[in-house]
C-alpha cells in the first residue's frame, strides 16, 4: 500500500472493472432470485472459483455456466483470471458521485 | 469465525448509534474482542459516545477509501471507558472504534467523487484479520444506500431499530424487504423510545405479528438518557437501570445466535 506525497490529492482505491460493470447494489436488487442469491453468496465470500460455486450451488454445470457468463458479460461479475484457479468476484461497488453544481462543492471543500 | 452485525434505522433519530455503542461494550464486557465502523459518512457521530474527539483521531474510514492508512491504523483502541463516578470500567474484552471523519472538506470531498464500496467490504475483513475480532458492529447510515446495502448484504446478522411509530414501521417493512432479498441470514428487531403508556408485552407481540420477525429488545424512553446527551455509554452511567439491563439482554442474545 503506497500514501499519497504530502499535500498530493488522495487518489481512491481502484479494483479492476469489468466492460459493461461495475453495477450498483440497488442495481443487484433488480436481479432475478437464481442470479441475486449467486451473487449475494459471492458477495459473503468475497469470490470464488466455478469448482467452488458448482460446489456450493449444486447446480448443472452448463446451466450454471451459462448464468455466470451472463452476470459477467452484464457487469455484475468479475472473472479474475491472475488467481490460480479463476476467481468470480462481484463487480457491483462503485458508488456514483452526486451531482450538484461546481460552486456550491468548492464551498465546502 | 467473527460475526458481522449491521445496525440499521429506516429514519434518522431512532437512537441507532447509542444502542450499538451501548450493545457493542456490553458483548466486549463479556470478554469479547469488539470493533464498531461508522460508515454512517454523511452524518458520524458514534465517536462522541465513546469520549473520542476529532482531534483526537489522525486517520479515519475516510482515509482507509483514499489509500492513505490500513484498516487498523483507522482504528482506535475505547476500551478505556469510564462509569459515572470516573473510575475505570471493567471490559475484559476489547472495544475499537473506526470513525468517519468530521472535517466538512473530506465529507464533501467523499460525497462529490463517490468512492468503491466494495471496498468497505476490504475493510471490514481487514479489520476482523488485524484485530483477531469476535464481533463487527456497522454503524449505518438511516435509510437505504450503496453502504447500507452492502452492509446489510455481507452481515451475519442485521438489526433494525425502529420506534412506536407509524412512518417507522412503514420503512421498516421496506428495509425488512431489502435484507430478504439480499439473503441476511439472521435479523432482530429492537424497538427503542417507546413510551411508557405501552406495555411491554403488548408492544412487542404487536411488533412481532406485523413483520414476522423476533423483537431482540424494547426500550423505553427515559429521563436519564436525556441528561447523559451522548455523554457517555449509558449502561455503564447507569448499571442498574432496565435501559441496561436490556441491552445486556440484546448482548447475550447476539453472542447466543453466534
Amino acid at each position: 500500500m503506497t500514501s499519497p506525497a504530502q499535500g498530493e490529492a488522495p487518489h481512491p482505491r481502484h479494483q479492476p472493472v469489468a466492460a459493461a460493470g461495475p453495477k450498483t447494489m440497488t442495481d443487484l436488487l433488480t436481479l432475478a432470485d437464481p442470479e441475486r442469491t449467486l451473487v449475494n453468496w459471492l458477495l459473503r465470500q468475497r469470490g470464488a472459483s466455478l469448482a467452488d460455486i458448482v460446489a456450493h450451488t449444486q447446480a448443472e454445470p452448463a446451466a450454471l455456466q451459462a448464468m455466470l457468463d451472463n452476470l459477467t458479460a452484464t457487469g455484475f461479475l468479475i472473472l479474475h483470471e491472475d488467481a490460480d484457479p479463476a476467481v468470480f468476484k462481484p463487480n457491483l461497488v462503485s458508488r456514483r458521485p452526486r451531482t450538484m453544481p461546481e460552486k456550491l462543492w468548492k464551498a465546502v471543500e | 469465525m467473527a460475526q458481522v452485525i449491521s445496525i440499521h434505522s429506516f429514519r434518522g433519530g431512532t437512537g441507532k448509534s447509542n444502542l450499538t455503542a451501548n450493545i457493542a461494550t456490553s458483548v466486549a464486557s463479556q470478554g469479547k474482542r469488539v470493533a464498531i465502523v461508522d460508515t454512517d459518512i454523511q452524518s458520524p457521530g458514534i465517536h462522541v459516545l465513546f469520549g473520542l474527539d476529532d482531534k483526537d483521531f489522525t486517520h479515519s474510514l475516510n482515509d482507509y477509501l483514499w489509500d492513505r492508512c490500513s484498516a487498523k491504523d483507522a482504528a482506535y483502541d475505547v476500551t478505556a471507558l469510564t462509569t459515572a463516578d470516573g473510575t475505570p470500567a471493567q471490559i475484559s474484552g476489547s472495544v475499537h472504534l473506526v470513525p468517519s471523519s468530521l472535517k466538512a472538506g473530506e465529507i464533501a470531498k467523499i460525497l462529490r467523487e463517490g468512492y468503491d464500496v466494495g471496498l468497505l467490504n476490504d475493510c471490514f475483513h481487514d479489520l476482523i484479520d488485524q484485530l483477531d475480532l469476535d464481533y463487527l458492529f456497522i454503524d449505518t447510515h438511516p435509510g437505504l444506500n450503496e453502504e447500507t446495502l452492502l452492509s446489510i448484504a455481507i452481515s451475519d446478522r442485521m438489526v433494525i431499530i425502529l420506534r412506536p411509530d407509524r412512518q417507522d414501521f412503514l420503512g421498516t417493512a421496506v428495509t425488512l424487504e431489502v435484507a430478504q432479498k439480499l439473503d441476511v441470514p439472521g435479523i432482530t428487531l429492537l424497538v427503542n423510545k417507546a413510551p411508557d403508556i405501552y406495555p411491554r408485552e403488548t408492544l412487542i407481540d404487536k411488533v412481532q405479528a406485523q413483520y414476522g420477525v423476533p423483537v431482540g429488545g424494547l426500550f423505553y424512553e427515559n429521563d436519564e438518557m436525556l441528561q447523559l446527551a451522548s455523554g457517555g455509554i449509558f449502561w455503564l452511567h447507569h448499571p442498574d437501570h432496565a435501559f441496561s439491563q436490556e441491552v445486556h439482554a440484546v448482548a447475550r442474545q447476539l453472542i447466543a445466535a453466534e
